[in-house]
This record gives structure tokens, C-alpha cells and sequence, in this order.
């Protein structure tokens, strides 16, 4: 029977994973670890622009060598799904190190914090957009309103920066929650359309409302975080090495950026994850099941926008001078585009589009004039070719679990020859 | 009393122009389900091109003003919708059954690769460009309501066009063929309309329109910028929304409808110029939220 079979495959499958080497895997996983940090790091510092045209040719054939060779993609994958915990360990200790290897080289430093802040954001749009599936095309209102209610609360209010990040956070789901009413009421392209002027109004309010947001002058003297007596503006002493300054920030951004990555996994994760996934797939049917759409699309707005909040709170700190010229029209599309591009609803994909976004245009600064006219051509290529992203979202499986399957069919069997017995007597 | 017959004016003045740009976003909605940003850039390359043309035409010795009048008119309007359908071709074709997101991400790209070549490309690009205006000259006083030649000339090339576009959605075979295409592209499909052809000359009649206002955008304004297309496209598609998204004639009634509110606006509410955009943007969420097939939609029926 080739039910059986496919049984009999599966938990072959499972024994065989439990049984690799960890050692193996470890190896395997920092391997490919230390490779990606290593592209970044060369990628950002080679001078020389024909160097740099080979690297970038010798990474595109190293992504179609990896899309080739199926058998190491297998190892790979396999290496990262059966140790995800030990994937995750590693990962921290080579972003913890990062700054420590490059202890000579601050302005690496300042654009790997950056990246961890618009990792944050695009995470916090992923669950909008990636995850219950609405389009928002106006993400900057958020990141803007987590960043001026942060900034502005520190300076009026000497609150705490830490209290202000929270802050932040939640003011700017409030945003979020008051364009998910309107939100509620229309569909695909007019979700779009309301989301976009929703963004071009806050943005011109920023402008014009003097008095909350200093108008087009923008907000100056944005404090700096600190820890006890040490203030984030001064070297990170650690005793046997000094760190320059902006190794504060990169720890607390990237530690944030860790953390929205855990939560974004296990939202995806959980009921409500789920019923994201059935409004984005079929409204209708989600309805029918039971999902209560109203309250679910509110949460995602909202649960969005704090993550978007957060990352303008903390950008806030970071740069220290905000002003509306930071959340225009063209942010929200770069955050959106850090999401399609990677893989709307896929993490690792989100992550890698969001630091690639932030990498490609530091990297190309001399020709920053440019930059909107490779961004627009590069859109048009990408969606006429990869429209699912670079990194399309894996559907949700889930693996057989010998236990339960040998429960199942002993059950089966059972209630079989009650059957047959109860057809034999009657 | 004056004051707001004057402000009347200007309102039709713009509002013809509101009107052409909303009169392609409706057209591509209706055949294609595309919110084209495009759009804007599109009408930015109109004033552009007859900008360029003009200073072509004069170095060849024509300096009739009325003959260079007809020409940047003909010119942009044949460029524009010759580019509309390119970018049909290269860039909205292979994305055509694509979901909507990807085609509007689409449209973005081609928007910024429009802007961002104008700048580059055309010399002195990323500053304001003066714009030729032979008949800026003369002026009529109509019991105190001054109006200019040029506003005449607009106020009633819109006109025009907006009812030469009427014959050819209402008499023609491909007014037809559109109409056919917009209520259902499979069916209009099975009973031999050339779908292709269809959404190749929607985008050619939606672009060459909206190049003509960029041309008039540029005679009324006398300076054009290469960022100019982003705001029209957004007055343009508000006005498309007002009318219904894929209704013609809403949207040739929503940018005068549109221009109208803008005047009223800024004239009873105080800074109102300052915040006139904000109306804008507010207008467009509150008529997508409450009537989204347009102010004139007989019944409540979701359109698009």
C-alpha cells in the first residue's frame, strides 16, 4: 500500500535525523555562519571598485553553485533543521564577536547596528504583511511615531531611554490601531491606497505640527541611552579591549533584532499565527472557521507597528536628530521592499533583505544620486522575475511523530477488527 | 463674491488637469487592475518633453507661438503614450496575473526609473526648469475676474479632450472592446477581443492623456520640476477614487470635483493652504472607506 510506504519512509526519515553527528553539524553550521558575516565584512570594505565587481560576480556564482549542488544544499539544510538551538547559539556568538573583530573599524560597526534596527522593522512589517497578509504601504508613520514619542518624552520629560523605547513601541501601535479601522473596511489595492495616504498625511502633519515635532527643523539633542554610570556616547570599556562607542548601540540593536526575530517565530507559531495565515490565505473561509478577522487584523496592524515603533525609537537614540525627512514615502517602500524582497512571511529571508538593503546603498555612497534609479530598475527586474522573493516562504509542515503514527495505526487496526467481527456475528 | 469667482477659475484650470491624469489611472484600473504610480512620471515626461521639444523647434528658427503651442501638445501626447505602452510592454506585461502586490511594487519601479532618469539625464535635471509660455500675454476682464489666454486654452482643451474621450469609449469599436475588458477580461476574451491590443491602446490614450497635462501643467505653472509627477499622481488618483476606480466619467467629474474642494478648503479653513494636501489625503481614505466605488456610484455596488 503506498500509504504505508510513505509512512514507513517518513519515520526512516525522522530515525535518520536523529541520528546525525553534532559534531558534524556544528562544524557544518558555523562553517556557513562564518561564511555569510565574512562576505558581509569583505563586501563593505574593499576599496577598490573592480575588486569589488569581482566579489560581487564571485557571490552571484557561489548562489548559483549553491542552487546547483543539491547534495550540499542538503547537507546544509539538514545540518541547520536538525540543530536549530545549536544554529541559534552559534549565531549569537558570531554577531556577539563582530564588533570585537572589528574593534578597529567603528563606521562596520554603526552599519551592522543599523541593520539590526531595520531587521526590527521589516520583522514588525513582516507580521502585517507577511504573515496576515495587508498590505502597508505607509510602515514609516510608525517608525516615525515610535521615534519622536521616544525622543520627545527623553528630552521634555528626562524619562528613561530604556522606558522610552517601550514607549515608542506603543505609541506607535496605537498608530497602527487607528489605521486598522479604517483598514478593516477595504481590500487588496484600497488597503494599499488608504495605508499610502495614511503615511503621506502623518508625514505632512510632521511637518506642519510645530508644536509635537519642531516641524521640518526636526528634533536635536536626542539623549543617548545608558547603563548604570555608563553612557552610550563613550567607548565600551570591557577590561581587556575597548570598543568604540558605537558597539553600545550595537549590542542593544542587535539584541532587540534577536529578540523581534523570537517573538516573529512564535507568533507564527501560535493560534493566532495560524489564524493570520487563514485570513491571508481565504478571508472567507477563515470566517466560516470561526477566526474572528476583525480583531485578528487589528492585532496585526498593531503588533506591526510596535516592532516598527521600537526600531524608530531606538534609531532615535542611536543617530541622535530626528526629522520628517526620515520617515517619507520612499522609507515605507524600502521597508517594504526589505520584505518582498527576502520572502514575505520567511524570517531568514526578511532578515537578509533588510541588511542588504541597508548594506547596498552604504556600500554604493559616492554614487548616492543614482541610488533611486538602481532601485527602481532593480524592482522592476525582481518582480518580473522572482516575484516571491529571493527567499520564498516554506508552507507550514509538519513532520510525522513516530509515536503518535504507531498510536494511530494501532487504533486503526483495532477499531478494523471490531468492525470485521461486529460484520462477521450480524 | 469676486474673489471666489476668481477662485472658481483657477479651479477649472486645475481641475482639467486633475482630470486627464485621473482619466488614466481609471483606464489602467479598469483593464488591468493596476494602481499605476507610473502614472505621475508619466505626466512629469510630458512636460519634459515639450519642454525639450520647444527648445529643439526654436533652434530651427519656428518661433510662431501658436504653431509651438499645437506642437508640444502633439509631441508629448504622441511621446507620453508611446512610453505608456512600453512600459506596458516591459514592465506590467510579464506581471500582468501576477497579485496585486507584485504589480504595484511593479509600478513604484518604474516610477522611480521614469523620475530618476529625467533628473539624471536631462541637462540641468534636478533643478526647476522655466517653461515657455507664448500666450501668458494677453488678458480678459469679465466684471472684474481676470483671466488669462493660457486658462481659456486649457479650461477648454480639457473640455475638448474630455469629450473626444467620451466618442471613443461610447462609439467606437475599441471604446467597445475597453468597455469589455474592464467588466470581464476572460469573457471579453472568449468573445474575440484582442485583450492585448486592448490594454496596449488603453495605455497609450491614458499616457498620451496625461502627457497633455503635464504640457498644461507647464503653461500654467511656467516651471516644472522632475518631482513633480509623485503630488499629481496622488491628486490624480484621488480624483480617479472620487469618481469610482475604473469609472471614465467619474473620473472626469471627480477632478473637477477634487480641484473644487481644494479651492473651498483653503479658502474656510485658516492655514488652509498649508494643510490642503493633508484634505487631500483625507478625502482619499474616507471615500475608500465608506464609498469606494465612488461618490457617484448608484448603489453601493464593490467595484474593481
Amino acid at each position: 500500500m503506498p500509504e504505508t510506504d510513505f509512512i514507513s519512509a517518513q519515520l526512516a526519515d525522522n530515525s535518520a535525523a536523529d541520528r546525525r553527528n553534532i559534531l558534524y553539524d556544528s562544524i557544518i553550521i558555523g562553517a556557513v555562519l562564518i561564511a555569510l558575516g565574512a562576505l558581509f565584512v569583505i563586501g563593505m570594505s574593499v576599496e577598490r571598485l573592480a575588486i569589488f565587481a569581482g566579489f560581487v560576480a564571485g557571490i552571484a556564482a557561489l548562489g548559483v553553485f549553491y542552487a546547483r549542488a543539491t547534495k550540499l544544499r542538503h547537507v546544509i539544510i539538514g545540518a541547520f533543521s536538525a540543530h536549530p538551538t545549536l544554529a541559534v547559539v552559534l549565531l549569537v556568538v558570531l554577531l556577539a564577536a563582530y564588533p570585537l573583530a572589528l574593534s578597529r573599524d567603528p563606521y562596520l560597526i554603526h552599519i551592522g547596528a543599523l541593520a539590526a534596527i531595520y531587521v526590527v522593522m521589516a520583522l514588525g512589517l513582516n507580521i502585517t504583511l507577511g504573515y496576515a497578509g495587508l498590505l502597508d504601504i505607509g510602515f514609516a508613520v510608525y517608525y516615525g511615531a515610535g521615534a519622536y514619542a521616544s525622543a520627545q518624552l527623553a528630552i521634555h520629560f528626562g524619562t528613561s531611554v530604556w522606558f522610552g523605547l517601550l514607549a515608542g513601541g506603543l505609541s506607535a501601535s496605537f498608530f497602527g490601531y487607528l489605521v486598522a479601522w479604517p483598514a478593516l473596511r477595504v481590500h487588496d489595492h484600497y488597503l494599499g491606497l488608504v495605508t499610502l495616504g495614511y503615511g503621506l498625511m502623518m508625514n505632512l502633519l510632521a511637518r506642519n505640527l510645530y508644536f509635537l515635532t519642531n516641524g521640518t527643523d526636526g528634533v536635536i539633542n536626542i539623549p543617548a541611552p545608558s547603563i548604570g554610570s555608563h553612557i552610550f556616547t563613550e567607548p565600551l570599556n570591557l577590561g581587556w579591549i575597548t570598543l568604540p562607542f558605537q558597539a553600545n548601540f550595537y549590542y542593544v540593536a542587535v539584541s532587540l533584532a534577536l529578540l523581534t526575530a523570537f517573538i516573529n517565530y512564535r507568533l507564527g507559531q501560535s493560534k493566532l499565527g495560524r489564524a493570520w495565515d487563514a485570513i491571508r490565505e481565504d478571508e472567507i473561509a477563515a470566517r466560516c472557521s470561526g477566526v474572528d478577522a476583525r480583531s485578528v487584523k487589528i492585532l496585526a496592524f498593531s503588533c506591526g507597528a510596535f516592532f516598527g515603533g521600537i526600531g524608530g525609537a531606538t534609531y532615535a537614540h542611536m543617530i541622535g536628530y530626528i526629522s520628517p525627512e526620515n520617515f517619507t514615502f520612499i522609507e515605507s517602500i524600502t521597508i517594504l521592499v526589505m520584505v518582498v524582497l527576502g520572502g514575505a512571511g520567511n524570517i531568514i529571508g526578511v532578515t537578509i533583505g533588510a541588511v542588504a538593503l541597508v548594506a547596498l546603498p552604504e556600500r554604493f555612497r559616492e554614487f548616492d544620486h543614482l541610488r533611486l534609479l538602481f532601485f527602481g530598475g532593480a524592482l522592476v527586474l525582481l518582480m518580473i522575475n522572482r516575484p516571491e522573493g529571493l527567499f520564498p516562504r516554506r508552507r507550514r509542515r509538519r513532520k510525522l511523530q513516530p509515536d503518535k503514527v504507531a498510536a494511530l495505526l494501532a487504533q486503526a487496526s483495532n477499531e478494523l477488527v471490531k468492525a470485521t467481527e461486529i460484520a462477521a456475528r450480524s | 463674491m469676486e474673489g471666489w469667482a476668481q477662485q472658481l477659475i483657477n479651479a477649472a484650470t486645475i481641475g482639467g488637469m486633475y482630470t486627464l491624469v485621473a482619466i488614466g489611472f481609471t483606464l489602467f484600473f479598469g483593464v488591468l487592475g493596476l494602481i499605476n504610480f507610473a502614472h505621475g512620471e508619466v505626466f512629469m515626461l510630458g512636460a519634459f518633453i515639450a519642454l525639450f521639444a520647444t527648445r529643439a523647434l526654436q533652434g530651427f528658427g519656428l518661433t510662431a507661438g501658436w504653431l509651438l503651442v499645437i506642437a508640444m501638445f502633439v509631441i508629448a501626447s504622441v511621446c507620453c503614450g508611446v512610453i505608456g505602452m512600453l512600459t506596458e510592454r516591459l514592465a506590467f506585461k510579464p506581471v500582468r496575473n501576477s497579485p496585486m502586490l507584485i504589480m504595484l511594487i511593479t509600478s513604484l519601479g518604474v516610477s522611480f526609473l521614469l523620475r530618476e532618469s529625467v533628473k539624471e539625464f536631462f541637462p540641468e535635471g534636478a533643478n526647476p526648469q522655466a517653461f515657455p509660455s507664448p500666450y501668458m500675454a494677453g488678458v480678459v476682464h469679465l466684471g472684474g475676474v481676470v483671466i488669462n489666454y493660457t486658462q481659456i486654452a486649457l479650461i477648454a482643451i480639457s473640455i475638448i479632450l474630455v469629450a473626444m474621450l467620451y466618442l471613443l469609449v461610447e462609439r467606437t469599436w475599441f471604446g467597445r472592446s475597453m468597455r469589455a475588458t474592464a467588466e470581464d477580461r476572460d469573457a471579453a476574451r472568449m468573445m474575440g477581443v484582442d485583450i492585448d491590443r486592448v490594454i496596449r491602446n488603453s495605455f497609450f490614450v491614458g499616457s498620451a492623456l496625461g502627457g497633455i497635462a503635464g504640457v498644461m501643467n507647464g503653461l500654467y505653472y511656467l516651471s516644472i520640476r522632475f518631482d513633480m509627477g509623485w503630488v499629481m499622481a496622488i491628486k490624480g488618483f484621488t480624483a480617479a477614487v472620487l469618481g469610482g476606480l475604473g469609472n471614465v466619467y467619474g473620473a472626469a467629474v471627480g477632478g473637477y470635483v477634487l480641484a473644487l474642494l481644494e479651492v473651498v478648503i483653503v479658502a474656510l479653513v485658516p492655514q488652509g493652504s498649508q494643510y490642503k494636501d493633508v484634505f487631500v489625503f483625507l478625502i482619499l481614505i474616507v471615500v475608500l472607506v465608506l464609498r469606494p466605488s465612488g461618490i457617484f456610484a448608484r448603489s453601493a455596488r464593490k467595484a474593481g
